[in-house]
């Protein structure tokens, strides 16, 4: 499994498992995401355990957060490694969604239950 | 002054005369036969009277018309006073005298009475008429006298008026000939001068008085030959005109350009006569072809000056690792091919070779000015980097194409140059290549050329453009040779073109050569194949020889991965381990982590496009470090990569393509080649942030 899913209150809280999110695991992120992105989701995203990610897996975080304000969601990053923050700093990612340094900085900042 | 003679009158007055003798011979012989001797005495007498007069009047009206000092009306007006004084008894007649406008009659005179008339005719057309009306009864011999009498007179009145038009026809071309500002003189038969006009003596400073008498030889300069003359000659003697430029000197002794005519002047009997010279000084239009010459060649002088001192660098001296020869020969005309070399340091040699679209100063000017950017720059960006060592190559051209761009696009050039750094640290080249003519690496290892392209534009194409690098590695044996078109586009006489294969075929039998014996070898194959046909470009070029490597490898690993998505992270996982090997002050966290991520978009995309995702093939990745950067050398048998094809990433998040090429030039510097075994060639190279101080210590 790549990624992990627990509904809270404020939104979905998805983490990833693995310590990449690349080209080669991309197609089975998105397939898992997308039954979670529902209309007028907030979906706050854990990569606690990620050392690792490509510009398959940025490009990826680009469209999810589309889809998701498109119907009025949110996507929220939060607990991201030194080294995946070097490579979010790198194509200015935080210009386009908010990244938290921990989940509750998140959750802090989501909207609460309608 | 011309002068005119005038045969005319004393031959009419002859005729005159002798017509009037014969009337009075006649009358004589007539009176011998009359047998009243005194009556006809007496009548006799009477018509010699008559005679007498009708003489006088003649020899009167000779007189008048003889006189230079008058008018034709003061002359007809004259005349008409006369006419009636041939007449014994003043009112015997009535005349009347009409030239042109100009009319006179005597008192008794009226138009209304009958009379008789006679016309004056000038050059063969009727200008007026004479009318007598005789008025008393006289004989119809002493009638016919008279009748002889006015036709004469009509007839001399019409030779007057005739020679009074040629004379102020004459007068006109006269004056036109003294106020003439060309220079006109006339000869006798043998050269000998009798006319010159005003001007001939302004050009020449001889007086009218000083030239009489002399032949043009007066004038001569001695600056010609001396068949010059004697075609000269010849020309005239065969009656024909003679025209040519003709240096003469001036009384002072100053010689002075004259385009000059000189026409035969024939007589009625088709004899040369005279010679008529009329000549124009050209001096001054002389004096400006010269200056003009004298101004292109200082061009073509201040050409050579400027590439020699502007265009061109000194290449430096040869080194324990390159020998360099470099050399232009210009053509006729300015061009703008430049070329320099910059040293920083030990361990890099930077050349640049450009040529600037164009020809003349303006296209030298533009290659010097920016030849003279590069150095510029170079400082610049040593000032503000934050790493030790030169300057990035691509960081230097693309702040040259940045400064010139803008105005080569005002100025409608461009430029094509190419940026080689040998960097010796590493033994690699890298190349930022700006739309110029391939350049040739001659591999020694495999004793065959390959042709160095890069895919940017000109320096002038388009403000957008970035320029991106390919970099090499290089052994020793190795002959690299930059050139500009005019050595591949030299033309033989069939308008064949030398051409990259004569060139290269050239280097690989010549590659152990000394730079500066394949230098000569090289111009002395385009001459020979241009033959006699004009050198139209400047021919520049460069041999760089690598005589030793220098590089210190301190670090070698490599590895063979299937190019497949499941062999990533092992393949990070290798590189990883190999960056453990540098000490924490060659690259920073943040350096290598970025490194990492460039490495993977390198391996994606040969998987994604040059093995199009299929399994079958295999990625062979050579991990170096050297003293002060590190290389990872990505091999495989797939398709090439075409970097510029790709869109550029959209940072909305509204297109998830281009991250790849776009983190990979932004995390290290990236290129695209061949490798020795012909597979593609992946080179990401990694400047240290300060330079590897560890011993040297080679693992696989």
């Amino acid at each position: 499994m790549t990624i992990a899913h627990e509904a809270l209150p404020a939104g979905t809280l998805v983490t990833v498992c693995g310590e990449s999110l690349d080209v080669g695991m991309i197609d089975a992120f998105k397939q898992q995401i997308q039954p979670l992105m529902n209309a007028g989701a907030t979906i706050i995203l854990n990569l606690e355990h990620v050392l690792f990610v490509d510009s398959s897996a940025l490009g990826a975080l680009l469209l999810c957060q589309r889809q998701l304000a498109r119907n009025h969601g949110r996507l929220l990053i939060c607990n991201v490694t030194a080294q995946v923050r070097t490579q979010f700093d790198l194509v200015h990612i935080q210009r386009v969604m908010p990244v938290y340094a921990t989940v509750a900085d998140a959750l802090a900042d989501a909207p609460g239950p309608p | 002054m011309l002068a005119f003679s005038n045969p005319v009158r004393a031959r009419e007055w002859d005729k005159s005369e002798r017509s009037l003798l014969r009337v009075v011979a006649t009358l004589f012989s007539n009176a011998l036969e009359k047998r009243d001797i005194d009556a006809r005495l007496q009548q006799s007498t009477g018509e010699l009277q008559e005679r007498v007069h009708e003489l006088n009047c003649l020899h009167m009206i000779s007189t008048v018309m003889n006189n230079p000092h008058s008018t034709l009306a003061q002359m007809l007006a004259r005349a008409t006073e006369i006419l009636p004084k041939a007449w014994i008894r003043a009112d015997a007649v009535g005349l009347q005298v009409r030239v042109g406008e100009i009319v006179y009659h005597t008192p008794l005179y009226d138009e209304h009475q009958p009379s008789k008339l006679w016309n004056i005719r000038a050059a063969n057309a009727t200008v007026g008429t004479l009318t007598a009306q005789f008025l008393d009864d006289s004989t119809e011999d002493s009638r016919f006298v008279k009748e002889i009498l006015l036709e004469d007179i009509a007839e001399r009145i019409g030779k007057t008026v005739e020679q009074m038009r040629a004379m102020r026809e004459m007068h006109k071309l006269s004056r036109a000939i003294e106020q003439a500002g060309e220079s006109i003189y006339i000869t006798d038969c043998a050269g000998v001068i009798e006319y010159v006009n005003p001007a001939f003596e302004q050009m020449t400073g001889y007086a009218m008085a000083e030239a009489l008498g002399h032949t043009p030889r007066l004038l001569r300069s001695e600056l010609h030959a001396a068949d010059f003359y004697a075609h000269m000659r010849a020309v005239l003697q065969a009656g024909e005109i003679y025209r040519d430029v003709v240096i003469n000197r001036r009384k002072d002794g100053a010689p002075y350009y004259q385009s000059m005519t000189i026409a035969p002047v024939k007589d009625e009997n088709g004899v040369i006569a005279h010679y008529v010279a009329c000549a124009q000084d050209i001096s001054e239009l002389k004096r400006a072809e010269e200056q003009l010459a004298q101004a292109r060649a200082q061009e073509v002088a201040i050409a050579a000056k400027i590439q020699q001192t502007l265009l061109t660098g000194h290449p430096p001296a040869s080194t324990r690792e390159l020998a360099i020869a470099a050399g232009t020969i210009p053509s006729q005309s300015v061009d703008g091919d430049f070329y320099d070399f910059y040293q920083q340091g030990t361990q890099t040699l930077d050349v640049v070779i450009g040529d600037v679209m164009g020809k003349g100063i303006s296209a030298a000017l533009l290659g010097a000015a920016t030849k003279s950017l590069f150095p510029q720059v170079m400082q610049e960006l040593s000032a503000t980097h934050d790493r030790h060592g030169a300057p990035d190559a691509r960081a230097i051209v693309n702040a040259v194409h940045r400064e010139v761009t803008p105005e080569l696009i005002a100025l409608n050039s461009f430029i094509t140059c190419c940026y080689l750094r040998f960097d010796l640290a590493t033994d690699h080249v890298l190349m930022v290549d700006c739309g110029h003519t391939p350049s040739i690496h001659y591999q020694a290892a495999r004793g065959q050329c390959a042709l160095l392209k890069g895919g940017n534009m000109p320096l002038g194409f388009s403000q957008r453009e970035t320029y991106s690098q390919v970099i090499l590695p290089y052994a020793a044996g190795d002959v690299f040779v930059l050139y500009s078109d005019g050595i591949t586009e030299a033309q033989n006489s069939a308008g064949e073109m030398f051409g990259e294969e004569r060139l290269c075929a050239l280097v690989c039998a010549q590659a152990a050569d000394e730079p500066a014996v394949l230098l000569d070898a090289i111009t002395a194959a385009v001459a020979a194949f241009s033959g006699q046909a004009i050198q139209r470009d400047d021919l520049t070029c460069i041999v760089v020889r690598v005589m030793a490597t220098g590089a210190q490898l301190r670090h070698e690993a490599q590895l063979t991965i299937p190019g497949d998505y499941d062999a990533l992270a092992r393949a990070r996982a290798a590189l990883q381990a190999f960056l453990a090997h540098l000490p924490a002050a060659a690259l920073e966290d943040k350096e290598r982590d970025l490194l990492l991520l460039a490495f993977q978009e390198a391996l994606v995309n040969i998987i994604k496009h040059g093995y199009a995702n299929q399994p079958a093939g295999q990625i062979v990745v050579t991990m170096k470090a050297y003293a002060d950067a590190l290389f990872l050398e990505l091999a495989h048998h797939g398709a090439s990569f075409e970097p510029k094809a790709v869109v550029s990433p959209a940072f909305d998040g509204s297109r998830d393509q281009g991250f790849g090429v776009f983190i990979m030039d932004a995390c290290s510097e990236v290129s695209y080649g061949f490798g020795s075994q012909g597979s593609h060639l992946t080179v990401l190279r990694k400047p240290f942030t300060a330079f590897h101080v560890a011993p040297t210590c080679p693992s696989t």
